[in-house]
């Protein structure tokens, strides 16, 4: 009985079938997606890790990752063909980025996300960006310093400009939400490519201290459904983020006095009041700034004065969301301050009953009221202006 | 060998029990019926779940030096009694291969696609055996470090995934009204309270310092429900209303977003280690049920078969997961239905017979 005891055991420290061995696996780090409209076929393009490669002089000049195409009907079968070329498996729960093109976004949104979302390989969490341009997508083919792959690089930097406020995160599984509720439209970080992509591939990107080609992050690209409207400008991207309560932290230049003030914002906090009978949403935006610099020969050190700068820089911000909301809304007529949302969990049953004339009624008329309360705090190392101390003492 | 065991371990074998169908079963349930409001349908079931806790409480208390097997052969005698029994067995065994199957599913959908659910459910069935051959004073101490591990996993958690806890998700609160909620509540009381009855099988007299398994099942039943509502109201507030819908595990998937200290990552797997914990311990209290009805020593001859039937009947009746979804919703709590029907028929008769002072 003990033998069989043992046998049994042995069971246990076989493995499970889903055992790969390192050397038999493609570490896929970042997928790209675009759509040809005209084959209905998929374009995929992968960034795979050079697994191979070695600390020493006789691999120092191989790259440290390579990449794959692929082209097909369906994304799975296009990403299994991928062994044709490749000597190993696509190994894709490594996947930091899915970079997606127009015309997928456009065409193809649902039978992107039910690939990806179903996948048990592929985490929720992992990051999406839009490709305004078809070139964009080779974004994950520029060879980089920082990093040694430049999906890596697309995420740092991509998080740096998180924080700064440029851009906000966007998961799979923030997409996938975003599409599925009929309340919400979809927002998407972008890339582009700067500089000569065909040289940007190769080593020589790597031996210059600037760039031949380099991948950049791009403000927020807007939607309405699925039909792509335009890429906001930086500014409107902070300001979009901070209606959207997604800003936490930003610099805004202010200009005041002949001169200007540059304001580090920080512990943003933005809360939605809405009136539904009189359609009116107030919108309290409230956190510190500390001065980063103050070139407006103001004395800074009277309390009138500092009071006076407040005031005139919330004033500021309330503008230009202000501006921000009523430009993205007459312009392009969509919904991505997620108002309709709002609307729909405080009161569903007069949401639903203007849900079809929420754009062509509601929407429109929808007025934005604006408390801004953010507090000057800190003034950095020197308590006066420069300008100031040089000129009036 | 002695199979008294202590009120602590007992009350651990019941939270286990309680909660081996926590991810799984119960919040797929609740979502099913109640959608973003799933929450408001645990809280329920909070208070409906009471009557079947105070059923078990009854039902330990009478003739204490009995197990439920023998409670029911002197209450309906030799002939009626075995026809109950046997239907108990089946019962239980319907419920052992659901948690069966719900979690060798549960670890091919996330961890294991390649591997084919036969091989998981071996490999589970392996431990089963063993721990089933080793006893109730075995499995309840196992038990006992299992709900300490659980509880510090489960807290750690949700201590680590606050920070994504955003409550506009759960509005709008209560948009189709409350008839879903209870619907969903009710539901969650058969699926989480009724595979405890199993623990019957247990005489109150084998427990030491029995004097207080009450008070120590009632903190147990509240702690229980406390997790699971925590479990169910950070998964709504995380995922919201539609991503909740689309995923089979929501639990394990929201966790997926937390980080401790910003450098502990993959939390999930903390979490779903006590959720196959609980599972695990959910099985064996069927199984023991089951061998210690058929037995009359603790023969342990019965354990291999049942354990081989357990694994054949699992993978031969739920052949995919579309198959398995829908027997949760519409066919396993018409089981546990009848489970809570049968102790409420025993309960009554009793409640009869000390009327009429038989016993």
């Amino acid at each position: 009985m003990k033998k069989i005891k043992y046998l049994l055991l042995i069971l246990l420290l076989t493995g499970c079938q889903n055992y790969r061995e390192l050397t038999d696996i493609a570490i896929t780090t970042a997928i790209s997606v675009d759509y040809n409209t005209n084959t209905n076929e998929y374009i995929l393009l992968t960034q795979v890790v050079n697994s191979v490669k070695q600390q020493d002089a006789t691999s120092s000049n191989e790259p440290t990752f390579i990449n794959f195409t692929s082209t097909s009907t369906s994304l799975s079968e296009g990403l299994s063909k991928i062994v044709l070329e490749s000597p190993r498996k696509l190994y894709t729960t490594q996947t930091q980025i899915i970079i997606l093109s127009k015309e997928v976004i456009e065409n193809k949104l649902n039978e992107v996300l039910d690939y990806f979302i179903r996948n048990p390989e592929i985490r929720g969490e992992t990051l999406i960006l839009l490709a305004p341009d078809k070139e964009d997508l080779k974004g994950i083919t520029i060879q980089t310093l920082l990093d040694n792959l430049s999906s890596s690089n697309i995420v740092s930097s991509l998080k740096e400009s998180e924080k700064e406020g440029y851009t906000t995160l966007i998961t799979l599984n923030n997409l996938t939400d975003m599409y599925l509720n009929p309340y919400k439209e979809i927002i998407l970080p972008t890339l582009h490519i700067e500089g000569n992509i065909n040289v940007a591939d190769e080593e020589i990107n790597k031996t210059s201290t600037n760039y031949k080609g380099t991948v950049k992050i791009g403000p927020l690209a807007i939607f309405k459904n699925t039909t792509y409207l335009t890429v906001l400008s930086l500014d409107e991207s902070k300001y979009l983020n901070i209606i959207r309560n997604t800003l936490n932290k930003s610099i805004i230049t202010m200009p005041y006095n002949e001169g200007y003030i540059t304001f580090e914002l920080y512990n943003i906090k933005a809360k939605y009041k809405p009136d539904i009978k009189n359609n009116t949403i107030t919108l309290t935006i409230k956190g510190n700034a500390k001065t980063y610099e103050t070139i407006t020969n103001t004395n800074i050190e009277n309390k009138e004065k500092v009071r006076d700068i407040q005031k005139y820089f919330n004033k500021y911000i309330k503008e230009n969301v202000l501006d921000t909301f009523n430009n993205i809304r007459t312009n392009y007529n969509t919904d991505i301050f997620n108002f309709r949302d709002i609307y729909h969990k405080c009161n569903p049953k007069y949401l639903n009953q203007n849900y079809h004339n929420w754009y062509k009624e509601k929407y429109p008329k929808l007025e934005l009221k604006i408390n801004s309360n953010i507090k000057l705090y800190e003034k950095g190392k020197i308590k006066e202006e420069i300008i100031y101390v040089k000129e009036n003492r | 060998m002695s199979k008294k065991i202590d009120s602590i371990e007992f009350t651990s074998l019941f939270i286990l029990t309680f909660l081996s169908s926590s991810i799984g079963l119960s919040l797929y349930t609740t979502i099913k019926y109640a959608s973003i409001n799933s929450y408001i349908g645990v809280l329920i079931s909070f208070i409906t779940s009471i009557i079947p806790l105070l059923i078990f409480i009854f039902i330990l208390n009478y003739k204490q030096e009995q197990n439920i097997k023998e409670k029911i052969k002197h209450l309906y005698g030799k002939y009626l009694g075995t026809i109950i029994n046997y239907t108990l067995i089946r019962l239980f065994f319907i419920v052992a291969i659901t948690i069966l199957f719900n979690l060798s599913n549960f670890i091919v959908s996330q961890y294991l696609s390649d591997t084919n659910i036969l091989y998981i459910m071996i490999l589970l069935s392996v431990t089963l055996y063993f721990s089933l051959n080793k006893g109730i004073e075995t499995i309840s101490r196992i038990s006992s470090i299992f709900t300490l591990i659980f509880l510090i996993l489960l807290i750690i958690a949700i201590f680590s995934v606050k920070k994504e806890i955003n409550i506009n998700n759960l509005k709008p609160f209560l948009e189709d009204g409350i008839n879903d909620p209870i619907k969903a509540g009710l539901i969650n009381s058969l699926l989480t309270i009724i595979p405890c009855f199993s623990l019957l099988i247990i005489p109150k007299q084998n427990i030491t310092n029995n004097n207080k398994v009450i008070k120590h099942i009632i903190i147990g039943y509240i702690i229980s429900s406390i997790i699971l509502f925590l479990i169910s109201i950070i998964s709504n507030s995380i995922l919201g209303e539609y991503l909740i819908q689309i995923y089979q595990y929501p639990a394990y998937i929201s966790l997926k977003k937390a980080s401790l200290f910003n450098f502990i990552d993959k939390i999930e797997n903390f979490f779903s280690l006590a959720w196959i914990l609980s599972s695990f311990i959910g099985i064996i209290t069927s199984l023991y049920y089951i061998k210690e009805t058929i037995t009359k020593s603790n023969k342990q001859i019965i354990n291999i078969p049942l354990i081989i039937i357990l694994v054949i009947v699992s993978y031969k009746l739920f052949k995919n997961n579309t198959i398995f979804d829908n027997y949760i919703i519409k066919y396993y709590p018409i089981n546990l239905l009848s489970i809570l029907i049968i102790f409420i028929i025993i309960s009554i008769t009793i409640i009869i017979r000390k009327i009429l002072k038989k016993d």
